[in-house]
Order: C-alpha cells, then structure tokens, then sequence
C-alpha cells in the first residue's frame, strides 16, 4: 500500500457526525459564564480574606504598641511621688472603724498611728 | 464506480473549515473578545465547535465523552486566552486543549474499553470486506504512540500545514515530519500484521 493509499484510507475513517450545534455552543458559552463567575467569586474571597487578615494585623500591632508605650511607662520612667506629710490624716466617713484599717497600707495605719499618738 | 463516487465525496468533506472571507480572522476575534465583544466569543465557538468535536470523537470513540471533551477545551481556550502569546494562533491553541483533553479522557479509561458504537455508526457505511479493512485502520491508528497519533489527525483530517502540526504538537516542524512519517510506516506495519493473524 503506497502513502497516498494510505492516507485516502484514514481519510474515509474521518467520522463528521453532525451534532446539535446550537446547544453545544449554548454549552460552552453557560460553560465559560460559570468559570468567570468562579473566578471572581474566588477573588472576592481572597481579597476579602486579605482585608481580614489586614485588620486583625493591623489590630494586633496596635496592641503590641500600647503594651510597648505601657511597659515603658512603668518600668523605663521612674515615678516620683511626693510624701504626704506626716499629719495629714484621712477621714473616713463611711465606713466602720474596721473597716477602715482593712482599706489602709501598713505604712499609712503607722502614719496614722503617729498622728494619733501625737494628737493623744 | 462506486470508490470513485465515495473519494469524491470524501474529497469535498474535507475541505478545511473555510470561513468566509467576510468573517474577521482569528486574531481579530480574539481581540475583540478580549475588549469584551460576546458576539465575536460566539463566532470563534461557531468556528471551531465541529473540528474540535470531530477531533475529540476520533480519540474518546463516543459522542459523550466527544461533546464533553468539546466542551471544555473551548471553555479553558476562552478562560485563559490571556495566556496566549499571538492571538494568531489561536485555532493551534484550541486544538491543543482538545487533544489533551481527549487523550486524558483515553488515558483515565479502562484498558478494555473499546470504541463505543457512536463511532462505528459514524463511520461511512462501505461493503463488508471494505469496512473490516476500515476497521483494522481504525483500529491501527488507536495503537499509535500518542504524538504520532495527534501528528496524523491534524494533518490527515484537519489538513493543517505541518508547521501548525508542530505549534499543536508543541515540536518543531521537522519532527512533525518525521513522526508523520513513522506513523504511515506504523500503521502499515500494524494492518499487515493483522492481515497475517
């Protein structure tokens, strides 16, 4: 069988059924609709979860700051408070005489203690 | 009388898809497409709907699995367009998807599956001894080597130009060739070896 024969032979094998064009087109066409749509729709996740993921930075940088801006309030400052003077002393109008020196710091029931003692 | 009839028949049946000369090309189809024409997205898929199922029937064997594989590669043709250096080659791109898609569909089957009757009813209707000859063809251009296979469609039954073989086939021109070539020398070997059977 010579080439020519040959390829006349696989040319009569060339099946061209007809097939219901319109609706194979009308198929790729809803087809490509549904990717685009499936494209968008996975952008708008992505970006969506980019704008997440810039807020709960952004919100985490801004706790780290304040914490920062705290830190070194407290300890890199050094807070200087003035005495009270020694014969000052408080005045407690509502509240129970136990009450009182529960609400009080050892070092102010000495202080009071002394004004008392000094008043006495 | 009757092969002369027939060749002549199958002469004119394979025309290659001529467009007319009023229709734009390709390159300004997809151009046009690209700025969001609908109506220029349509003429590409009128154009290119029957070659492509024509094509993907040869490889998948049934019109299902045809009109699906037909489908989809039209589909991933338009979705990434974006991808495609030279708008002109567009027709190489389209047939590039079909014939992936076709021999990944004959890949994920099952080795016993035969062609289905879709392709044998499509066949031309020939006398017996004639049409078991066709048959053995057939079945000799299934058992070509993947590349040798696509080389032969495109040129026998798209009649595309070898150095559009070589685009689709993603090889150069002289390797169209070649592997044109060996599959006429393959498929003759294989029908005489059924032929001695």
């Amino acid at each position: 069988m010579t080439d020519d024969e040959l390829q006349d032979r696989l040319r009569r094998l060339a099946a061209r059924p007809d097939a219901d064009w319109d609706a194979m087109a009308a198929a790729v066409r809803d087809g490509y609709d549904r990717e685009v749509r499936n494209r968008d729709s996975a952008r708008r996740r992505g970006s969506r979860r980019r704008r997440w993921g810039a807020s709960i930075g952004g919100g985490m940088l801004a706790a780290a700051a304040a914490l920062a801006l705290w830190l070194h309030g407290h300890h890199g400052a050094r807070v200087v408070v003035a005495p009270e003077p020694v014969e000052t002393f408080h005045v407690f109008e509502d509240l129970e005489p136990g009450e009182m020196l529960e609400e009080l710091s050892p070092a102010e029931i000495d202080r009071v203690a002394k004004a008392f003692n000094k008043g006495a | 009388m009757r092969s002369r009839v027939l060749r002549s028949v199958t002469a004119t049946a394979h025309k290659p898809m001529a467009h007319d000369d009023s229709e734009p090309d390709d390159q300004a189809l997809v151009a046009r497409f690209q700025s969001g024409d609908r109506a220029a997205f349509d003429l590409l898929v009128r154009r290119y709907q029957r070659p492509i199922y024509w094509l993907a029937l040869r490889y998948v064997g049934n019109d299902a699995d045809a009109k699906d594989v037909a489908q989809r590669a039209l589909v991933q043709a338009f979705v990434k367009v974006g991808q495609l250096r030279d708008a002109a080659s567009f027709r190489s791109w389209v047939y590039r998807m079909a014939a992936n898609l076709s021999l990944n569909v004959v890949r994920d089957r099952k080795p016993s599956a035969e062609l289905a009757d879709d392709m044998a009813t499509a066949l031309t209707r020939e006398p017996l001894v004639e049409e078991e000859a066709q048959r053995r063809l057939r079945a000799a251009v299934a058992k070509l080597p993947p590349q040798q296979r696509l080389v032969v469609e495109l040129r026998i039954y798209e009649e595309l130009p070898f150095a559009e073989v070589a685009e689709v086939a993603e090889c150069s021109e002289d390797s169209a060739k070649v592997n044109f070539h060996h599959a006429l020398k393959r498929l003759r070997l294989l029908m005489n070896e059924e032929n001695d059977k």
